[in-house]
């Protein structure tokens, strides 16, 4: 009986390790359907993304909590869009003896480049470089910068980082003097 | 032939397929070298003094999410499971290790990571399920000490599922690429744009002017490398030669962002998934012929 079963699930086994393989092939192509993320679907797209995407939520449900719990998806973007409008972030200081705000970080100038270390590492530079919306992180990585910055410079009264809107051409980028996501953090206010 | 007779005889190749067995070489290339880019990384954060500032909320640091671990000790596990797979010290158990870290960073700081992070904690699914130890591991050995059987071949399956993985990847990294400027119609400058971007670029933009027109054919080829990836499944099972191309075009964009982009250690690790690219008799053609030079 013992040998049987063995012989049984032995032969048995192949097919199912096939089946559960193919499924996850499945799952695995279901999850990366191309859809554009909501908010972003060209108008003539509407029509059949949303529907698209009903479907596609659907038929994830039983596996959709590997997703959330491991923090994986199958739709990949690897240097999705590098338009030329770009924005390079400014970190400036105010405080004595001028008075005025002053640059100490400037994203891409070596004469600018406080604590550039840390803040151009790779992981912490996702956490602060925008698309075409400021990250999660942006705002807790002003306050932790500010923060950085004040235990640095006693003369520092308040902190400012916001991004410039630049416009890249043919091996340089011209500033357009707009800036976007100002945020200031003065010396004790939390 | 009727369509369930060619349905059966579909399911039984792919059933035969996935029953092969084959070296444990590219496993084991793939388990050493992931596990040690993974691992630098993982040190450089602590070298680098960043573990509190990027996985400890505010004001301390910046993460923004919650998880089952702190950031301390989900680096810790990470970094001692990633020393275990290294080494092939009870790897299936260090390879969940490090996926149970790595997603618990991934939680507290989501941007904290690159795409390498999330496809390393599939890659690491998988080969918890295979038998990568087989070969230059530490698992092998006590194996043999034991006088338990050691396998010169290990099931192909999961080398098969991590080469479509890396395929995938790229192939949905083509179809996601959303900016005019990868295409004809916004003059291929993609590439171009990255190199001179100020927050990611390694130098400045200045080089890139005088080699602007070799940008725009690199753009373009990324993109021909990208969505024709899954051309390459066809030239591997056909043992094209031709298959040596792409990944040569794969080789040459990896190391091409390695020098021109600060993007850590992504290209590493991507590049060190690519013995799985390789046909089980690329590596005894290799042998062979390092046999005979010598």
């Amino acid at each position: 009986m013992a040998f049987r079963f063995t012989f049984r699930s032995r032969s048995t086994w192949p097919q199912v390790r096939a089946g559960l393989i193919a499924i996850a092939i499945g799952f695995g192509m279901i999850d990366g359907c191309p859809l554009p993320t909501p908010g972003h679907v060209p108008a003539w797209e509407r029509g059949f993304v949303e529907p698209i995407r009903v479907i596609r939520d659907f038929a994830e449900t039983p596996v959709v909590w590997i997703r959330g719990r491991l923090a994986v998806t199958q739709q990949w973007s690897l240097y999705q869009a590098p338009t030329a409008k770009r924005y390079r972030m400014w970190i400036e200081g105010f405080g004595t003896p001028a008075y005025a705000w002053l640059p100490l970080y400037l994203a891409g100038d070596p004469d600018h480049a406080e604590d550039a270390a840390v803040i151009e590492h790779a992981r912490v530079w996702g956490t602060w470089d925008p698309t075409d919306r400021p990250t999660g992180e942006y705002g807790s990585f002003v306050k932790w910068i500010g923060n950085r910055l004040f235990e640095r410079h006693p003369e520092l009264a308040a902190v400012r980082v916001r991004m410039e809107e630049i416009q890249i051409g043919q091996g340089a980028y011209e500033p357009t003097g707009k800036f976007f996501w100002t945020v200031e953090r003065r010396r004790g206010v939390r | 032939m009727t369509a369930r007779e060619r349905l059966g005889r579909a399911w039984r190749a792919w059933v035969e397929l996935l029953d092969r067995r084959e070296s444990p070489t590219a496993l084991a290339l793939v388990r050493i070298l992931l596990a040690s880019v993974l691992l630098a990384d993982y040190l450089d954060l602590w070298h680098a003094g960043l573990l509190d500032s990027l996985y400890a909320p505010p004001p301390q640091g910046f993460a923004i999410g919650e998880a089952w671990l702190s950031g301390h000790a989900a680096w810790l596990l990470g970094t001692i499971s990633l020393a275990a797979v290294v080494v092939g010290l009870a790897t299936p158990l260090a390879c969940v290790g490090y996926v149970a870290a790595s997603a618990a960073l991934s939680h507290l700081t989501p941007d904290g990571e690159s795409a390498l992070d999330m496809l390393s904690r599939i890659v690491f699914l998988i080969l918890a399920l295979s038998r990568c130890n087989a070969k230059w591991a530490i698992d092998a050995w006590l194996w043999r000490r034991l006088g338990r059987e050691v396998p010169a071949e290990i099931p192909a399956w999961p080398r098969y599922l991590l080469m479509l993985q890396l395929v995938w990847v790229y192939f949905s990294g083509g179809m996601n690429k959303s900016s005019g400027a990868w295409g004809p119609q916004g003059g291929f400058t993609a590439l171009a744009n990255a190199l001179s971007d100020p927050h990611a670029a390694r130098f400045s933009p200045e080089w890139v002017g005088v080699i602007y027109p070799l940008t725009r054919i690199a753009t373009a080829l990324t993109m021909a490398f990208e969505l024709g990836a899954p051309l390459f499944l066809i030239a591997y099972a056909r043992a094209w030669r031709w298959r040596w191309i792409w990944i040569a075009l794969g080789v040459s964009f990896e190391v091409g962002i390695a020098v021109g982009l600060r993007l850590g250690s992504f290209p590493y690790g991507m590049l060190a998934l690519y013995p799985v690219l390789l046909r089980p008799e690329d590596f005894t053609f290799r042998a062979r012929a390092t046999l005979d030079r010598t």
